[in-house]
């Protein structure tokens, strides 16, 4: 009788002598058998719950994958470069148009204008050379 | 050549993850640990020599085992940490509380039983009665004799049935 197996294959599994066979027979048998004795509900809950738990599967959340270098990054890169620099070209290519006149008046101006500024550079070198003076009374000082 | 080897790896792992995952979560319990204990191992066994890999007689088994003492460093060293901090047994204490609340039927009482169980006999549930192992793999994956397997299954298989009867007629 199917109770009189199952009762010697549960005395086995408590001495631990149970073949692998054997308890996928019994973990069978408690799992599908509605009406089972009071003593033996407690193995469809064990049971149950192994089976449950045989099915739980590591979570799907991907591990995060470094950005790949591809070649068309490289390509987007490129052409990046080479608008800004066109863009950047542009307002010199106005500039050649003006007049060679107009070049020779702001040149002059700009050389006017750099000679007045080395002019009173130098004014303020000759004040600097008091500095030297100084140095030289802290000097005496510290010592 | 190489692309083939680890595709093939890739293969393998896949299916393996899962039983990492569940012997990493059987021994440490909380599942975020779980998750990245088995990332870990995933990537040790990623970056080991092909050829080395290779030559597992069983790769399960070694993931396995791999998979195990690295659980246990970890308990190890939690272990330290916590009792130097000295409020184990309050955390422990509220733990269980909030376990209680959410047990609702006779299989979380089980898993109760289980999560409160020492690691050995954990260990040893998960790997004959979850994953239905043979007892010659579960003595090389916890490195202990087929008969000493035998001798704390029984025990843990009585154990377990001794704790959810008195948990029933307690009626907690």
């Amino acid at each position: 009788m199917e109770s009189k197996r199952i009762s010697e294959l549960l005395k086995k599994y408590e001495a631990g002598e149970t073949s692998l066979q054997e308890e996928a027979s019994l973990r069978y048998y408690f799992v599908n058998t509605k009406k089972l004795p009071s003593a033996w509900k407690p193995y469809s809950s064990f049971f149950g719950y192994y089976s449950t738990a045989k099915k739980e599967a590591y979570p799907k959340k991907q591990i995060k994958k470094p950005v790949v270098f591809q070649s068309w990054m490289a390509a987007a890169a490129m052409i990046a470069i080479i608008i800004t620099i066109f863009l950047g070209t542009k307002p010199e290519k106005n500039n050649s148009e003006l007049s060679n006149a107009n070049v020779n008046l702001a040149f002059e101006q700009f050389q006017s204008n750099i000679k007045l500024l080395s002019n009173h550079l130098n004014r303020g070198t000759q004040q600097l050379a008091y500095l030297d003076y100084w140095n030289e009374t802290t000097q005496k000082l510290i010592k | 050549m190489q692309l083939t080897a680890d595709q093939q790896f890739l293969d393998q792992i896949q299916s393996m993850r899962d039983k990492i995952f569940r012997i990493t979560k059987r021994i440490l319990i909380s599942r975020e640990e779980a998750e990245d204990a088995t990332q870990d191992v995933i990537v040790k066994l990623w970056q080991m020599d092909p050829e080395k890999r290779n030559s597992f007689k069983s790769l399960e088994a070694y993931s396995m085992t791999m998979a195990k003492n690295y659980c246990l460093d970890r308990l190890k060293s939690k272990q330290a940490q916590v009792s130097s901090l000295n409020d184990h047994i309050s955390s422990e204490k509220s733990r269980s509380l909030q376990k209680q609340v959410e047990v609702t039927n006779d299989l979380d009482w089980v898993a109760k039983i289980i999560d409160r169980l020492p690691e050995k006999e954990r260990m040893i549930i998960q790997l004959r009665e979850i994953e239905q192992y043979d007892f010659d793999q579960i003595s090389k994956i916890l490195g202990i004799p087929e008969v000493t397997v035998r001798v704390y299954l029984s025990r843990v298989r009585k154990k377990i049935k001794k704790q959810f009867l008195e948990i029933q007629s307690h009626g907690i």
